[in-house]
């Protein structure tokens, strides 16, 4: 292997690594953001145990994702080099990032698809890229995730407040905050289970593209622990910004409902990956979360917030396909091109850290307020009506 | 094709609601069975109340260990 080659591999795997980082951080509040809201967990508690079934996760499930994009990306007619991967994990990181500055929940892989579908147009033609799977796998799951999820969220809470009806508040509350931690960690786990295994198949397939490792192999025990560790420790760090969407955002719920959510969320992502129809795990989530907010009598919901949801989903795959291509563009020129990319990627990352200082959410405020504003001084405390 | 996904659509959307709701509503009557169990101001015990909760939170226990034997690969 070239010097060039070479680091260009340890350029995607770093990015790789960072990307299983932002993704663990970006949907920690999938499975614990309606524990923290109700109060069912403390907030460091929360992220503890959900980077730790994270880790646990990515150890137990050893299933390579066959292909980087599921379909989406013609990998048999075209080739896909190790620019590319680059290229494309920098688009999904970049609209991670900037998602997680404004406090909205968006699909890790949706930004992953995006923006590789971004560097393969640029760097191998349109012809690289089937637009038939980018509807079937993008588009509709984004549309209908939360329809299945909301449903069976809405369900749920009907049938509890039918049954508990007659007991009072105190004991609902305490009764149902061990069955919403048992429910949370459920979803947790089976994040871990999933996602950390797209990175894993990404530094696979690229030590297998420059003969690092031999074909149809899985992957090594090292590329393994890196890309749990990777997830748990993003996990662990917990996007607050999100978290504070997700559980006091969108509706305000209380155990019960907390517990509706994720029964319905792992219910939902479970049903979905076993019966051939794959849905995202953010938008069953924030589905799952609207659902229950509508299942009680009384509920409401913040659909402005859930509109600003359902634009950054849509908005979700072209831009990171965006960024991907202005990457891939650059990156192509050769090895300056790329370390070029590296850079400005660091410089827009560390931009998006200094202004999400500006109005910092961590777990001490998380619960305060209901709204991500990146400037302080517009925050508003005003609870959803 | 688009008939397959349909029907896909739809099985998704009925194991989910169906579960969904069962899980909620063994665990609320386990709850509610719980509390209903407990030794009154007169000293009397409520076994069969207690049984019924039991029964109703080993339900919701089988449940989640199905769901864990679905989550990893190496079980089936």
């Amino acid at each position: 292997m070239d010097i060039a080659t070479l680091v260009v591999v340890i350029l995607v795997i770093a990015t790789a690594l960072i990307f299983d980082f932002t993704n663990g951080f970006h949907d920690t509040a999938n499975a614990m953001a309606t524990s923290i809201a109700t109060g069912a967990l403390k907030p460091k508690t929360a992220v503890i145990a959900a980077g730790t079934l994270n880790l646990i996760g990515a150890f137990l499930s050893t299933e390579v994702a066959k292909t980087i994009s599921g379909g989406i990306i013609n990998e048999q007619q075209v080739f896909i080099g190790p620019e590319f991967i680059f290229a494309g994990l920098v688009g999904a990181i970049i609209w991670n990032l900037l998602t997680w500055l404004v406090g909205l929940p968006s699909s890790s892989s949706h930004a992953l698809f995006g923006g590789l579908v971004g560097a393969v147009i640029v760097g191998a033609g349109v012809e690289g890229v089937n637009f038939g799977a980018v509807v079937a796998k993008v588009l509709v799951p984004a549309l209908i995730s939360p329809i299945v999820a909301g449903l069976a969220a809405f369900m749920a809470v009907k049938v509890i407040f039918a049954i508990v009806r007659k007991l009072d508040e105190k004991q609902i509350e305490s009764g149902f905050r061990h069955g919403q931690t048992v429910t949370a960690c459920l979803v947790a786990l089976s994040h871990g289970t999933n996602d950390a295994q797209k990175t894993m198949g990404i530094i696979t397939l690229t030590l297998i593209a420059v003969g690092a490792q031999a074909s149809g192999t899985g992957p090594q025990l090292w590329v393994v622990a890196v890309c749990g560790l990777a997830i748990a420790l993003g996990t662990y760090m917990g996007g607050w910004r999100v978290i504070r969407t997700l559980g006091k955002g969108l509706t305000e719920i209380n155990t019960p409902q907390g517990f509706a959510a994720e029964a319905a969320s792992a219910t939902t992502i479970l049903a979905s990956s076993h019966l051939g129809f794959a849905l995202s795990t953010t938008q069953v989530c924030s589905g799952s979360i609207i659902g229950s907010g509508l299942g009680k009598k009384g509920g409401s919901v913040n659909w402005s917030v859930a509109g600003r949801m359902l634009i950054a989903w849509l908005v979700t795959f072209p831009a990171a396909g965006l960024v991907g291509a202005v990457a891939c563009a650059i990156a192509k020129t050769g090895l300056g091109g790329t370390i070029a990319v590296a850079l400005i990627a660091v410089i827009v990352a560390f931009i998006i850290f200094r202004l999400s200082k500006r109005n910092p959410v961590n777990s001490a405020n998380v619960n305060e307020h209901s709204e991500v504003t990146i400037n302080a001084a517009s925050n508003s405390s005003h609870a959803v009506a | 094709m688009i008939a397959h996904e349909i029907a896909n659509f739809i099985t998704v959307l009925a194991t989910a609601v169906l579960i969904a709701s069962t899980i909620g509503g063994l665990y609320a009557s386990g709850l509610r069975l719980w509390i209903a169990g407990e030794v009154d101001a007169e000293g009397n015990a409520h076994l069969l109340h207690r049984i019924g909760s039991v029964v109703c939170f080993a339900g919701c226990v089988f449940i989640v260990l199905f769901a864990l034997w679905l989550m990893i690969p190496i079980f089936h």
